[in-house]
């Protein structure tokens, strides 16, 4: 099931000037387009964890955070489309219907959300950090490397809020719920792990000028990806008191699990 | 990627995992250069090869070649032959031949039925990528050991731009049934 993304409206007033590559932009095209997409669609994520957040009675703060953070996902969806648009393309995509996200009820509530908060801010925005931090740093000064700077400030904002809150949050825990949730990384990391390699073709291995596109190299971005986890993400879990490396090390263990969930989600669609 | 901006890019990374910052500061952070983090070995080229690609196993169903061939879905794998394997469950076992003998001969122009198979492994990979992320290590490798072999004719066809990275937004996290945590619990 899919629906029309379009964007081209709010997309058109903030065109950025871009530079002329002739021979990258149907690449640079087609990249932006996809993350107009990704980021639009990952508005839904942050939207349940508010609705999560609210329904636990955490803070008001906390829940604002995540309402705040499902607007700049939206936000960063007309922006990639702007670029879309700066180049020559069209803000609009078909996009399959959002997942929902997962409430996990063989466990209690609270250990559910962390569960999401885990594998949202801690585990993806983390990483983004990593990458489009690359990104905006192979990438000449001008107006698109603006656009990118503001996108990756609020994703420094998404991965810090997940790590403040794991902090204060993992102190309440008690040791069988700390130890549920280091076996639910194996799961998390795995399907991080997928997701980013997916994301990160092999064969995107543009010439050194597509960085002015925001065209990076992905086997470049893979061994960045792998050091992000190895060294900054691993090691602050490791020491919140999480299992972390066993975890990262037996995450091959959650394949079959994930192939379920993955042939269930197939099978259950129309 | 030269060494300093990955260097750089990472001590970002570290740096988000210790903050104090307040909650709702999201867009107030220095976009100043991040200092430079001790060099850590990484992974060799190799070594970031998809390591998470398993050969065979369960196919998610796609559009396959025997359906842009002109059959239909899935056909191919005849009752109580041995299970295709997931890239020709995926691509149709009709057309790995054909991309195959394209892999080969790389032709500068294509016939209707090579020109569909490149459409099909295309359209594979996008369709992963787009809606089944979960699902690409199945075939992970092996479409992408493929598509490198056709990669120049293919593209070359059907005026086909290819993505870059583009792993922006989270997905929505993984879920852990109570038996496969009862199953660690018991194991650990």
């Amino acid at each position: 099931m899919t629906h029309l993304l379009d964007l081209r409206e709010a997309a058109r007033q903030l065109r950025p000037s871009v530079p002329v590559l002739p021979g990258l932009t149907g690449a640079a095209i087609a990249t932006w387009q996809k993350r107009m997409v990704n980021e639009y669609q990952s508005s839904h994520v942050f939207a349940a964890l508010a609705e999560q957040a609210r329904e636990l009675g955490l803070a008001e703060a906390t829940t604002r955070a995540l309402r705040e953070f499902e607007a700049e996902e939206r936000r960063h969806g007309v922006l990639c489309g702007a670029v879309v648009e700066a180049l020559g393309g069209e803000a609009c995509a078909e996009v399959p219907e959002p997942r929902a996200v997962p409430r996990h009820p063989s466990v209690a509530p609270r250990e559910g959300f962390l569960r999401n908060v885990l594998s949202v801010s801690c585990l993806s925005e983390t990483v983004a950090v990593a990458l489009i931090g690359a990104e905006r740093l192979e990438m000449p000064a001008g107006e698109l490397r603006e656009l990118l700077t503001g996108i990756w400030a609020d994703e420094v904002g998404h991965a810090r809020f997940g790590w403040r809150l794991l902090g204060e949050l993992t102190s309440e825990l008690a040791a069988p719920e700390r130890a549920r949730l280091s076996l639910y990384l194996r799961v998390a990391l795995r399907h991080l792990e997928r997701h980013e390699l997916a994301l990160l073709p092999l064969q995107s291995q543009p010439p050194p000028e597509g960085a002015a596109l925001g065209l990076c190299s992905g086997p470049d971005a893979r061994v960045l990806f792998y050091q992000t986890v190895e060294q900054a993400i691993v090691p602050q879990l490791e020491a919140l008191g999480f299992a972390a490396q066993r975890a990262w090390e037996l995450r091959e263990q959650a394949d079959l699990h994930l192939r379920e969930a993955t042939v269930a989600l197939v099978e259950s669609e129309p | 990627m030269e060494a300093h901006v990955l260097r750089a890019a990472l001590s970002a990374a570290i740096r988000v995992t210790v903050s104090t910052t307040l909650l709702g500061c999201g867009g107030a952070t220095s976009t100043d250069e991040p200092s430079p983090a001790p060099a850590v070995p990484g992974k060799t080229q190799q070594e970031i090869q998809d390591p998470t690609a398993a050969s065979g196993g369960a196919a998610t169903g796609s559009a396959g070649a025997s359906e842009a061939l002109g059959g239909a879905p899935g056909q191919g794998g005849a009752a109580g032959a041995a299970p295709l394997s997931c890239e020709a469950e995926l691509l149709g076992p009709a057309c790995l031949p054909v991309l195959d003998d394209l892999a080969q001969h790389q032709p500068e122009q294509v016939a209707a039925t090579q020109l569909r198979c490149c459409k099909t492994l295309v359209d594979t990979i996008d369709a992963l990528n787009l809606s089944q992320p979960e699902a690409w290590p199945e075939c992970g490798a092996d479409l992408d050991t493929r598509f490198e072999g056709v990669r120049s004719t293919c593209c070359q066809n059907l005026q086909w731009q290819g993505l870059a990275c583009t792993p922006w937004g989270p997905p929505v996290p993984p879920e852990l049934g109570l038996q496969q945590l009862l199953s660690w619990q018991g194991a650990a």
